[in-house]
């Protein structure tokens, strides 16, 4: 094993990684390239066999890595010159390497940096940025992108907002008068839905306001409620004994009524 | 010719043939060397694009549709109905794959959820999928067996080549209980009409109004050259399905769906398609992502407005599921009530809504042919006819 030093190693490969290297850790190199502790000046590198591959020691050093550091990765390699057996490095990490990917990481690294340190904290997978597979262009997205990450929503919710955005703009080609406005993330989605699912949003904002007029008898909660393709009126009652039940029966003919004279 | 022709696909669109060099010797490897130009026809060794395996990029899955390649299945070739899952009751449906992947391009295809062989594939070992329903024959000869083809390949579209319909047909003259089915969008039925069959061979088409079929089901055959290929085959005594299925919401859809009926009506009698059925656009969610890269947004597929389901799938809203069946029998009604329609892949709320019954207590559902309708549920009282 040989030991070498930090300013004797080149940086290139300095990925960005999300988390330092653990102090505790010596430092790894290989071939006069710095593969850890980019954050250090000065200290040992233990200099890594050089007849070994880059592309099976570096999943050895990483065993996981964000898609966005892969990409950052990626990058630094195609900078340096060097020439790794990409699938099979991908396949360390359960990733295809394929035309298609190239392109997505070569999109990625380019993203504004707010942008990128979102992905990487929520972990962005492949499938979760496949919506963009259909666009040609992703700067109408990214202002709206940004804007996005600003309000930190959690992976599940951006991902699905991401979807939207890219459809809107697919199907309406700017999406300023949808989101310029926009001060929150429930507002953004609220927006995005509004203009994704018109009919259907229009039908659950009548109902909404249709539970809230229709004469309820007291101590009982009625809501409108959504789940998936079905929609409806959720009804809580609490009674304590029959009389109590029969009279909220009662007290629901009204609201049968008041529903057959408009009509539903 | 590209995807966005309005015009059916036949075998001229096909890029290339690919030929597993086991199988030269097949009846649809001959018959390809006399169909295509020798600069379309190879003999290979391995399965050609092999390399592009796993989940197929758009281009790729453009691409797996032009080309085919002849080989072997290897494995069984009989497997129970999809619609065999808890809750759904599926009679004894089997499903005969002969092939995978299409050579038309429906937008909404649910063959883009699960693809992932970078050329369409006919099998050329038909044998043995006969000599397997041979042995199912020795146990089940006197059952009301069910065999549907065009599963994960449309029954007839490359049939031209394949002529697989004239053996089958010929096989289940010998079991006149069983009844197969073809299931198509394409109007190619004129390679089979001579045979002489057991009346148990129903051929049935997908039907939708001719604006969603030139908007969506690229590459299919005209409402009119699937009608007027459904009245050939009445005329030569089959049995004829209509799935009005996927049913596709867009502005100006009643007229649509009106017009469409008109059409059938003009042209059928009810009694002359024993069996019909309806459905709503659903598909898997993971599907959505290669639609938009491949069809864009304009599509009313892509675009529509549905939502996950409780079986995952998205559709529309169940409120408007419902008011496009009802909407589609009453018009049927409004021409016969002789009309019986089915509700294809639905829940127990929407048969309710739609049809005000249950799916078990609707009459003539049971001897529907593709049962994978069918429910189980406690009750069972008689519809009106004619729903
Ligand atoms: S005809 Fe059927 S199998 Fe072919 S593309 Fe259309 S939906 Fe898919």
């Amino acid at each position: 094993m040989k030991i070498t030093h930090v300013a004797q190693c080149s940086k290139v490969l300095d990925f960005g990684p999300r988390t330092p290297w653990p102090e505790r850790l010596p430092a790894f190199g290989w071939r006069g390239l710095l593969l850890t502790g980019f954050d250090r000046e000065n200290g040992h590198v233990i200099e890594l066999d050089s007849e070994e591959l880059l592309e099976k020691i570096w999943p050895d050093i990483y065993p996981k890595l964000s898609l966005m550091e892969l990409a950052r990765f990626y990058r630094c390699v195609e900078k340096a010159g060097l020439a790794l057996e990409w699938p099979t490095f991908f396949f360390a990490y359960g990733m295809r390497f394929s035309d298609d990917f190239t392109a997505l990481l070569q999109r990625i690294v380019t993203l504004p940096a707010d942008v990128q340190r979102w992905c990487v904290q929520k972990d962005l997978s492949v499938r979760d940025l496949a919506a963009f597979k259909a666009l040609a262009d992703w700067a109408p997205i990214l202002p709206w992108w940004q804007k996005m990450v600003t309000f930190e929503p959690s992976r599940t919710e951006g991902v699905r907002a991401i979807e939207w955005m890219v459809e809107l703009f697919l199907m309406k080609g700017d999406l300023a008068p949808i989101l310029a406005d926009v001060t929150n993330f429930s507002e953004m989605v609220k927006q995005m839905r509004a203009q994704r699912f018109p009919v259907m949003d229009a039908k659950d904002q009548l109902a909404e306001r249709l539970v809230k007029e229709l004469p309820w008898p007291k101590k009982l909660e009625a809501r409108y409620v959504r789940n998936g393709d079905k929609a409806g009126f959720e009804v809580k009652l609490f009674v304590r004994n029959t009389p109590e039940l029969q009279k909220q029966i009662e007290g629901l003919q009204a609201v049968e009524s008041e529903l057959e004279r408009r009509g539903l | 010719m590209g995807f966005d022709s309005v015009t059916e696909f036949s075998l001229r669109d096909i890029d290339h043939v690919y030929i597993d060099s086991k199988v030269v010797g097949s009846s649809v490897a001959r018959r390809a060397f006399n169909l295509f130009e020798p600069s379309r026809v190879s003999i290979v060794e391995a399965e050609p694009f092999a390399d592009d395996k796993g989940e197929l990029s758009a281009l790729q899955f453009d691409r797996s549709k032009k080309n085919i390649y002849l080989t072997e299945f290897k494995g069984t070739f009989f497997k129970r109905c999809p619609g065999a899952r808890p809750g759904l009751t599926c009679c004894n449906y089997f499903v005969l794959n002969l092939g995978l992947q299409c050579n038309m391009n429906c937008s909404y295809c649910y063959l883009q959820s699960f693809i992932n062989t970078p050329v369409m594939k006919i099998y050329t070992n038909i044998e043995q999928a006969l000599n397997e329903l041979e042995v199912m024959g020795r146990d089940l000869s006197g059952e009301t067996l069910r065999v549907g083809t065009g599963e994960v390949i449309d029954s007839l579209s490359l049939d031209p080549l394949s002529l697989y319909s004239r053996e089958l047909i010929r096989f289940f003259r010998k079991y006149p209980k069983w009844k197969l089915e073809f299931k198509t969008k394409s109007s190619q039925v004129d390679q089979f009409l001579d045979v002489e069959h057991a009346g148990n061979v129903v051929v049935s088409f997908s039907m939708n109004p001719q604006n969603v079929i030139a908007s969506e089901e690229h590459g299919t055959a005209s409402l009119l050259g699937r009608l007027e290929a459904a009245a050939k085959c009445r005329d030569r005594g089959f049995p004829l399905a209509f799935h009005f299925d996927p049913m596709i919401w867009h502005d100006g859809w009643r007229e649509s769906y009106a017009q469409l009926v008109r059409e059938v009506t003009a042209r059928f009698a009810p009694h002359e398609v024993p069996i019909s059925s309806v459905g709503a656009l659903r598909f898997q969610p993971e599907q959505r992502h290669l639609m938009r890269e491949r069809f864009g947004l304009s599509s009313m597929v892509t675009s529509a407005e549905v939502v996950s389901s409780a079986d995952g799938k998205l559709r529309y809203d169940q409120s408007v599921r419902e008011e496009m069946f009802e909407f589609l029998i009453g018009e049927f009604r409004k021409h016969s009530a002789e009309w019986r329609i089915f509700l294809c892949m639905e829940t127990p709320e929407t048969w309710l809504g739609a049809v005000k019954a249950m799916p078990k207590s609707v009459v003539g559902l049971e001897q529907a042919f593709d049962g994978r309708v069918a429910r189980v549920f406690g009750a069972r009282k008689e519809i009106e006819k004619g729903i």
